[in-house]
């Protein structure tokens, strides 16, 4: 099965040579296009997904307040895209039906829910953020301004979420501070060890099943 | 025919560096899964 990591480096080579780009070149388009065509695909399929499960809407907004989060603060990662793209299929949908079913709980527990993900959330950030990953070294100062970026970014989803209380949209409010509790718990150790079993779980059971890896 | 594909590959390009330099400089784009950061875009 062709992954984006290969349809990327293949893609790259011939475009870097249409172009003339030298390696350096070739490498820098080549991950773009694999960031790119994760990303767009990981959309797809959760919006896919979601809408599968009629609940397309909350997803979104899901998928917003967690995307919003993690651009500064990173977290728990999957080994290749397709299993990134399916982790993402099975949990935003997911979380978008419980937004779904809690918007029906009583106002008080909404409320007792909100306040407990966004304050979650915020001392997570503030403890942990930004997560990142062996592949991507970042130097000391742009640590410490995504630490900054990603308070930043957890106070305003809260502030976010506090107006769409006020404005009696409870639902999308529960969706924003779910996904961004979400993101916030990817950068828990525990989150990372999650999405770590999770990654190790789908090579194993590619293996079985096509005696090859899913990418 | 030859100079417009030629252009919109360039842009093409353009689109992918960008997208590129955008991820190198922020933990991550929204997605689980982080390609190697290549040499000329690391500090």
């Amino acid at each position: 099965m062709p992954s984006i990591n290969n349809f990327s480096a293949s893609t790259a080579k011939k475009l870097a040579k249409i172009l003339n780009q030298d390696r350096s070149g070739e490498e820098i388009l080549a991950y773009g296009l694999t960031v790119l065509l994760s990303t767009v695909s990981g959309i797809v399929v959760i919006a896919l997904m979601a809408s599968i499960l009629g609940v397309f809407l909350p997803t979104l907004a899901v998928t917003l307040g967690n995307g919003f989060l993690r651009i500064s603060s990173g977290g728990g990662h999957c080994t290749s895209p397709g299993r990134c793209n399916l982790l993402g299929a099975i949990v935003f949908p997911l979380l978008g039906h419980l937004t779904v079913q809690l918007s029906e709980a009583p106002y008080q527990l909404r409320l007792l829910y909100l306040g407990a993900a966004l304050l979650l959330c915020i001392f997570i950030v503030l403890l942990r953020a930004p997560v990142l990953t062996a592949n991507k070294p970042l130097p000391e100062q742009k640590i410490k301004r995504l630490r900054l970026r990603s308070l930043i970014t957890a106070v305003l989803i809260s502030g976010a979420v506090i107006l769409l209380t006020l404005r009696q949209q409870s639902g999308y409010a529960l969706a924003l501070a779910t996904g961004a509790l979400w993101q916030s718990l990817t950068l828990l150790p525990a989150g990372i060890s999650l999405i770590a079993k999770f990654d190790a779980l789908l090579i194993s059971l590619s293996a079985k099943i096509k005696g090859g890896d899913y990418r | 025919m030859k100079n417009i594909l030629y252009k919109a590959l360039g842009v093409l390009a353009f689109v992918l560096t960008l997208v590129a330099q955008t991820n190198a400089a922020n933990a991550c784009i929204v997605h689980f899964y982080e390609p190697d950061l290549p040499e000329a875009l690391r500090e």
